[in-house]
């Protein structure tokens, strides 16, 4: 089975979830009055639920007729069954930096977590000039800080929570 | 939060509050170093603006050294007030906004702490809410307005710029209370922000509008809408002609207020200090700079005062969310 | 109206005023290329600003410059890594963003400027002229015709549907309305489907969505398959602003279009921006013929100046509501109203009675603030399309990085951020199975005031029955039927015929 069709029976699967909830946990928790408006919370939730399930397992049956897409792949389309010859270890690595950066932004502060970041996520690419990128990080992450803390004064926590501020 | 930046100048309130300004030398009245803004949600918000504005004013007056502003949005408020609570100890100098959704957000547990988790400061200002019309129309007084509901029931529509159970459904509710009506029989069309709603007014779609005082105003003086009746003790001097809720014998009040919390535990002499601040605050030519940018009404509440005000509050609004079944 | 004109521009033409107008346009720019920080938070920094200033129209000048700079600003990062940083560029993007990754990325922008240059000026020409008389057109629209126009707007996703892709493009429609239903609508005081998460309290936020579908599914093939970089295709290119004559000429009849249609939709206040760009594209795709037609979502000229030019005729076009009766549109317009209030103008049937000077200050600043932005930035787009040939390496993680940070500034909620990390794993593998992404945007951008403005009128009229009373609601669906069904129509005769040609042979 073709990954789409895998993607439309998660979808479908996920669409009973979320119709299971509109149509059976929503509606006891409104208020009696609200019962007599014509739509209800659920209402709007219900119709895609049923929605979903249809046109999901249209993709999933092949119901629709798909056009031959033979035309020979260009080298800068993506096309996962070339997954092999693409750099997956790099994308994954860098998933795995942007979840790290997001889990140490508050208690590193900004600055720290951005400039290891930055410098992280070239050396990930395969970049080695480190007396290069390093400065670099370093001076757009202040750049970046300074413009959004002291120019626009949005905050920005710089330093770790440790140290206060 | 979009209604509360369409804030009108409330010129009156102005004339007041300088009436019994007392000149208060900007230097050397020094009463804190620092404080740390704890904004419950985005920057640009209502709570941004009020946080920001009240800074502005403390720093500018000498009253305060230095002002930071964090903004931590998220669950409604719910992730700053967590976050108030968890790091109290190192939060010492910090003070947070937020408003009347406190007190209704922990009734429907939305999040699981209320004020009372909260060390309270002061209430600094607010706005009443109104009934209004469209100038258009025949309605006049309150009176007509509950007749022409009387006689059209459900097609009588009272619109409002938040969601059933929000502040503009329940002050419409809570009118309806007060003329012995069912509080859950009327027609109440939610609208995402103010705005819309007053398009909604002024487009004939809805026959009535539950709004922020201080909006209605500024369309009143245009001549676009008609304000039936206000939720105050008393006429508002900014805009007299507007009767109160009470001389037509509706007994309703209600205040949209605003203020600020503190960490759990804190110290009674940093609480003093932030309180001395803000009393302080409202006698300086740079708060009522800010005041009158912005359109706030200064409705003062200390501490203990906060506290009896916020527990009526809550009771007032919980009886109410109970009668229409949301509790 | 020449007498106002001579007021307006005796209150804008001063030294000072000019130098106003160029630091807006500077700032905005800069700033709004930055995702998340689109014209309503750019506005709201500047305000304190613009209020020190004092007088009414050196403010508004700014503000002007400021506003329509921070709109262009987010055109570019749409443009170049396709980054939307708020909704009303999100239609910029289709056709905008494959242009620079054919190696036109100077090119791209400067249709955008000049596109957005006549919107925005067509469109203050037509508040300069009707604006008294538009404030009832603002009020032409109930729920229920809000409602029609939401369902014309999710016709663009039919731009997406290609052959043998109808029901995928629906799919992706359908999961963009359910993400709209999470967390609290107005409908409800309860959040919904926020699965206990407290995050999701408020649902999610554009911005993380928008940064999720389209920035870094681009920055992860980037990285997947060097080959894909703009710089490989384009060759030297990229720093070319010209467009042909062909192309000068195919973009006339649509900014002429786009911009009355813009405007008109900017005027009523329950639409805006970004329904106008999508409705621009939509009815822009569905006019044009054949060849141009499958051009569209692939580097179109037509399908980058449509959207453009909408969005900022629509931006001038609110300015309507907001003079005319006092009633703010959007976010942007009820921060200005704000300002406005605060240097003691007062907005309203009476503004140009009492104070016209003000009203006539508004229109010349924008005619300023458009011209300003076009010459400021012309000279300036080889350098912005150039970020584009930065080193991989380098280029990159700063492209991750603005798309993280778009979701955090000012909300400091590093939640949001893993939030947006799984969406853009998510969306990343739909694009592998041939997924498109832009009806899940569409449907999640349109599902919130589809359903609210469904409920609405189905409360008001207790039932169905605003569709058969309401002429103008029953012309809007019927519209977005016709949209839908034609092209389609058009198509399948069109494959029919060569089908029958080619059995012919």
């Amino acid at each position: 089975m073709a990954l789409d069709r895998w993607i439309a029976l998660i979808f479908v699967t996920f669409c009973c979830i979320y119709g299971y909830a509109a149509f059976f946990t929503m509606d006891q928790l409104l208020p009696p009055f609200m019962q007599r408006n014509p739509v209800w919370p659920s209402t709007f939730p219900k119709v895609l639920a049923v929605l979903g399930v249809i046109v999901g397992m249209i993709v999933l049956l092949g119901v629709e007729k798909a056009e031959d897409q033979d035309d020979a792949p260009s080298a800068t389309e993506i096309n996962y069954r070339r997954l092999g010859d693409y750099k997956i270890g790099q994308a994954l690595m860098l998933l795995g930096l942007m979840v790290l950066y997001a889990l140490m932004l508050r208690p590193a502060g900004f600055l720290i977590s951005t400039t290891t970041f930055l410098v992280a996520g070239s050396a990930i690419l395969g970049e080695r000039k480190f007396h290069v990128m390093i400065p670099v990080a370093a001076v757009a992450t202040g750049f970046v800080w300074y413009l959004v803390q002291e120019v626009l004064g949005i905050f920005l926590r710089p330093f770790p929570f440790f140290m206060g501020m | 939060m979009t209604h509360t930046m369409t804030r009108r100048v409330v010129m009156a309130a102005a004339a007041v509050t300088l009436a019994f300004a007392n000149p208060v030398a900007a230097d050397g009245h020094q009463v804190m170093d620092e404080i740390n803004f704890l904004i419950p949600g985005g920057a640009g918000g209502g709570w941004d603006g009020t946080a920001r504005g009240t800074g502005e004013a403390l720093t500018g007056a000498g009253l305060v050294g230095t002002a930071s502003y964090e903004n931590m949005s998220g669950g409604g408020g719910g992730v700053a007030i967590a976050h108030l609570i968890e790091n109290a100890d190192s939060l010492q100098n910090t003070m947070m906004v937020n408003s009347t959704p406190i007190v209704i957000r922990s009734l429907t547990g939305v999040f699981p702490q209320s004020f009372r988790d909260l060390t309270l400061v002061a209430g600094t200002i607010g706005d009443y809410a109104a009934i209004v019309v469209n100038t258009d129309s025949d309605i006049q007084s309150m009176n007509d307005l509950l007749a022409a509901y009387r006689a059209d029931g459900m097609s009588f529509a009272v619109g409002g710029g938040s969601v059933p159970g929000g502040l503009d459904h329940l002050v419409a509710a809570s009118v309806m209370q007060a003329a012995g009506e069912d509080p859950t029989a009327f027609n109440y069309i939610p609208y995402d922000a103010g705005g819309a709603a007053m398009a909604g007014l002024l487009s004939g779609e809805i026959q009535a509008l539950s709004t922020g005082f201080s909006e209605a105003v500024t369309l009143a003086q245009q001549g676009e809408v008609r304000i039936l009746g206000v939720t105050s003790d008393a006429r508002v001097p900014a805009f007299e002609d507007a009767p109160t809720m009470k001389e037509q014998g509706l007994d309703t009040t209600f205040v949209n207020w605003r203020g600020f919390f503190a960490a759990p535990g804190l110290s009674d002499d940093k609480l003093a200090m932030m309180q001395d601040a803000v009393a302080k605050m409202y006698d300086t030519p740079e708060w009522e700079e800010v005041r009158a940018r912005n359109g706030w009404v200064n409705i003062y509440n200390n501490g203990d005062d906060f506290r009896s005000f916020l527990e009526e509050q809550e009771q007032v609004i919980g009886d109410l969310m109970k009668t229409l079944g949301f509790l | 109206m020449l007498e106002g004109i001579f007021i307006g521009l005796e209150a804008a033409f001063s030294v000072q005023n000019i130098l106003m107008v160029v630091a807006g346009c500077l700032i905005g720019t800069f700033i709004g290329m930055l995702p998340g920080l689109g014209p309503m938070s750019i506005i709201a920094i500047m305000i304190p600003v613009a209020i020190t200033l004092g007088d009414p129209a050196a403010a508004l000048i700014l503000l002007a410059g400021v506003y329509y700079g921070a709109i262009f600003g987010g055109s570019t990062s749409s443009i170049l890594l396709n980054a939307p940083g708020v909704a009303g560029t999100v239609a910029t993007s289709f056709d905008g963003y494959p242009m620079a990754r054919k190696g036109q990325a100077g090119k791209a922008l400067t249709i955008a400027a000049v596109a957005s240059f006549a919107g925005g000026t067509i469109g203050a020409i037509l508040l300069m002229i009707f604006a008294p008389a538009l404030s009832s057109v603002a009020l032409l629209f109930h729920s229920a015709e809000y409602f029609a126009l939401m369902v014309v707007g999710l016709s663009a996703i039919a731009a997406f549907a290609g052959t043998g892709q109808v029901a995928k493009a629906l799919m992706m429609t359908i999961l963009g309305l359910i993400l709209a239903t999470v967390g609290e609508g107005a409908l409800f005081n309860m959040p919904r489907f926020t699965m206990g998460m407290l995050d999701l309290q408020s649902g999610i936020s554009f911005i993380t969505l928008a940064m999720a579908m389209f920035a870094l599914p681009e920055a992860m093939f980037l990285v997947l398959n060097p080959a894909r970089g703009a710089s490989g295709e384009g060759s030297g290119k990229i720093t070319n602003l010209r467009f042909s004559r062909e192309e000068g000429k195919a973009m006339i009849p649509v900014i002429g279009r786009q911009s009355v249609q813009g405007f008109f939709i900017g005027v009523l206040p329950g639409a805006g921006a970004t329904i106008a760009s999508f409705l621009g594209y939509a009815v822009e795709r569905n006019i044009a013929k054949g060849e141009e037609q499958e051009e569209f979502g692939k580097g179109s000229v037509k399908g980058l100046a449509a959207p453009e030019t909408a969005n900022n005729a629509a931006c001038t076009g609110s300015f309507v509501p907001l003079l005319t009766l006092g009633i703010p549109g959007s976010g942007t317009t009820a921060i200005l109203l704000g300002a406005l209030i605060a240097l003691n103008v007062t907005p309203g049937p009476r503004l140009m009675i009492d104070t016209p000077e003000i009203f006539w200050a508004v229109i010349i600043s924008m005619f300023i603030g458009n011209l300003v932005l076009l010459v400021l930035n012309l000279p300036l787009i080889p350098y912005i399309a150039k970020i584009l040939s930065i080193p991989r390496n380098y280029l990159i993680p700063f492209i991750l990085f603005f798309t993280l940070m778009g979701a955090y500034i000012g909300q400091n909620n590093a939640t949001e951020l893993l939030l947006l990390v799984g969406l853009g794993v998510m969306a990343t593998i739909f694009r592998f199975a041939d997924y498109p992404l832009a009806p899940l945007l569409i449907g999640f951008i349109l599902g919130t005031m589809l359903e609210d403005n469904f409920a609405r009128s189905m409360q008001l009229y207790r039932g169905l029955d605003f569709i058969l009373e309401r002429p103008m609601t029953l012309g809007l669906l019927v519209l977005a039927a016709l949209l839908v069904l034609l092209p389609s129509y058009r198509a399948r005769r069109a494959r029919k015929r060569a089908e029958g040609v080619a059995d012919g042979d």
